[in-house]
């Protein structure tokens, strides 16, 4: 599925994640390129909301979000995560999984399950 | 603090914009260092500055330390304009404010990050629009389209980006801050970012269609002529869009194999009038690009011939089984070929030998330097002796 990714960058469209961070690097396009690369880190491979918005806009359909699953679930396997535990315990005492946060205020740290 | 003859390269751009705002951080150089060309560069650091200040104070430092810098937008070009060879790479997605709209004067000010489909969706409200529309316009960013003088899809009725620009901000290669306006918006549109560094734009607008409508016209391999001659009477109706795919192209996309037309008119006389049939055909004419990529053919190319040698060109095409599309209307057409392909080079030839140009619409960047026309690179020049002298933006792109 990597392979078939020509790096038009249509999928950055719409995406949660980059239109906050504006960083190439945890855009769909930054994510599908190291993957391919194995290159990917625990932290940009969190900051996916796997809201499928990617793979709409994609022209050949690749399911990232799908591929971001997998690759937590790989992680997860091989080792405890600190920021999951952290999320975690964000939900329990504040109820979300950022922390404490103000009306109107933005998390510094993003987390998804 | 540490003194700064003690610094090293990273320290100085965290003095300027920050930590978190620069990066030599593997992940980071390798994502940064390629675009939507493919082509395989180098990162030596990323920066996002958030301001002019700070990109006039990375220029001040750049051009005392002799640091080459490569400014990148949406990194959605096709020719490896924001590629690096081991460069700093300065990404100005952080400057995505819409300054100031004015409905009376139909015109608006956006910063160089500014993604065009941003832009218009927020202009809907007040049923306006930019026209200028490539097909990445979901991702590219307003500064990038301006230093590619990008055109797209509606070309044949609203021209070119440097059309629709009023007045610009920039930072050249001295540090010096310029406002531009008049004939010296040429001087910065389509010059891939060799002349300066785009920081704000005041943009024309025009008045949001009321009405569209789409027809689709199919031809066989044998009606090519014929497929000519009904573009020359589509330009004498003043239709807003008149887009091309050959059979090899409509193949991949998943059409017919057979040439398509595709004709946006800005009034209700095509067969497609419903809103959602109209988005679903510009989404599949947008995704070819991608699709044709994807299937190995990863090289775009983008010549511009007269509608009367056209014709020679689409015969050539069909024969090597060259799938294309393009916008047939202002004579820009997009083939595709497998990387190294021979076929490339005898393109070239076969387009300067009808006399048409090499690059259309996607610039010449790092991949058509050594086609550049004698006449353009005097021009870049000249200008980079103006604005760039020790060549410390984009220094190796064109020329």
């Amino acid at each position: 599925m990597l392979e078939e990714c020509s790096l038009c960058g249509l999928c950055k469209a719409n995406c949660p994640i980059f239109d906050v961070l504006l960083k190439e690097t945890d855009s769909p396009r930054g994510k599908i390129f190291s993957l391919k690369k194995d290159v990917i880190t625990e932290d940009v491979l969190e900051k996916c909301s796997l809201c499928n918005s990617c793979k709409l806009n994609c022209p050949v359909d690749i399911d990232l979000p799908s591929l971001i699953r997998e690759a937590r679930k790989k992680l997860l396997e091989e080792k405890e995560s600190e920021r999951n535990r952290k999320m975690i315990n964000n939900i329990r005492k504040f109820g979300n999984p950022f922390g404490e946060l103000q009306e109107g205020e933005t998390p510094e740290e993003l987390y998804c399950c | 603090m540490e003194k700064g003859w003690n610094l090293n390269l990273i320290n100085w751009f965290e003095r300027i914009v920050g930590k978190g705002n620069v990066s030599e951080e593997e992940i980071d150089k390798l994502v940064y260092s390629t675009d939507a060309s493919q082509i395989k560069g180098e990162t030596r650091l990323v920066v996002w500055p958030k301001n002019a200040e700070e990109i006039h104070k990375i220029v001040l430092f750049a051009k005392r330390n002799k640091t080459n810098l490569v400014i990148r937008g949406a990194g959605t070009g096709l020719v490896g304009g924001c590629v690096p060879k081991n460069e700093v790479i300065m990404d100005l997605s952080k400057l995505n404010k819409i300054l100031n709209t004015s409905e009376y004067e139909r015109s608006v000010i956006v910063q160089a990050g500014v993604v065009l489909n941003n832009l218009n969706l927020r202009l809907k409200k007040l049923k306006l629009f930019f026209p200028v529309i490539p097909s990445s316009h979901k991702a590219c960013t307003i500064g990038g389209m301006i230093a590619t003088n990008a055109v797209g899809i509606r070309a044949i009725k609203y021209g070119r980006v440097e059309d629709w620009v009023k007045a610009l901000e920039i930072i050249d290669g001295t540090g010096r801050l310029r406002r531009i306006k008049g004939e010296e918006i040429k001087d910065f549109c389509g010059k891939e970012g060799t002349t300066g560094i785009i920081l704000r734009a005041k943009l024309k607008l025009n008045d949001l269609p009321e009405k569209r409508s789409l027809d689709i016209f199919k031809f066989e391999d044998e009606e090519l002529e014929e497929l000519i001659e009904k573009v020359r009477e589509l330009k004498d109706e003043g239709v807003s869009a008149i887009e091309f795919i050959n059979a090899g192209a409509a193949k991949i996309a998943g059409l017919e194999e057979l040439n398509h037309l595709i004709i946006e008119y800005e009034d209700f006389r095509g067969e497609f009038k419903e809103e959602n049939e109209i988005e679903k055909i510009w989404k599949m004419r947008e995704g070819i690009l991608t699709k044709i990529n994807s299937k190995e053919y990863s090289v775009s190319e983008d010549p511009k011939l007269p509608l009367d040698k056209l014709i020679d060109f689409l015969y050539w095409l069909k024969n090597n089984n060259i799938p294309a599309f393009g916008h047939i209307g202002v004579g820009i057409i997009h083939p595709h070929f497998k990387r190294n392909s021979e076929k490339i080079e005898e393109m070239f030839e076969i387009v300067k030998k009808l006399n048409g140009e090499i690059s259309g619409e996607h610039g010449i960047g790092l991949l058509k330097k050594k086609h550049v026309n004698p006449e353009v690179l005097k021009e870049i020049k000249e200008l980079k002796e103006k604005y760039n002298p020790d060549n410390i933006i984009n220094g190796g792109k064109i020329c």
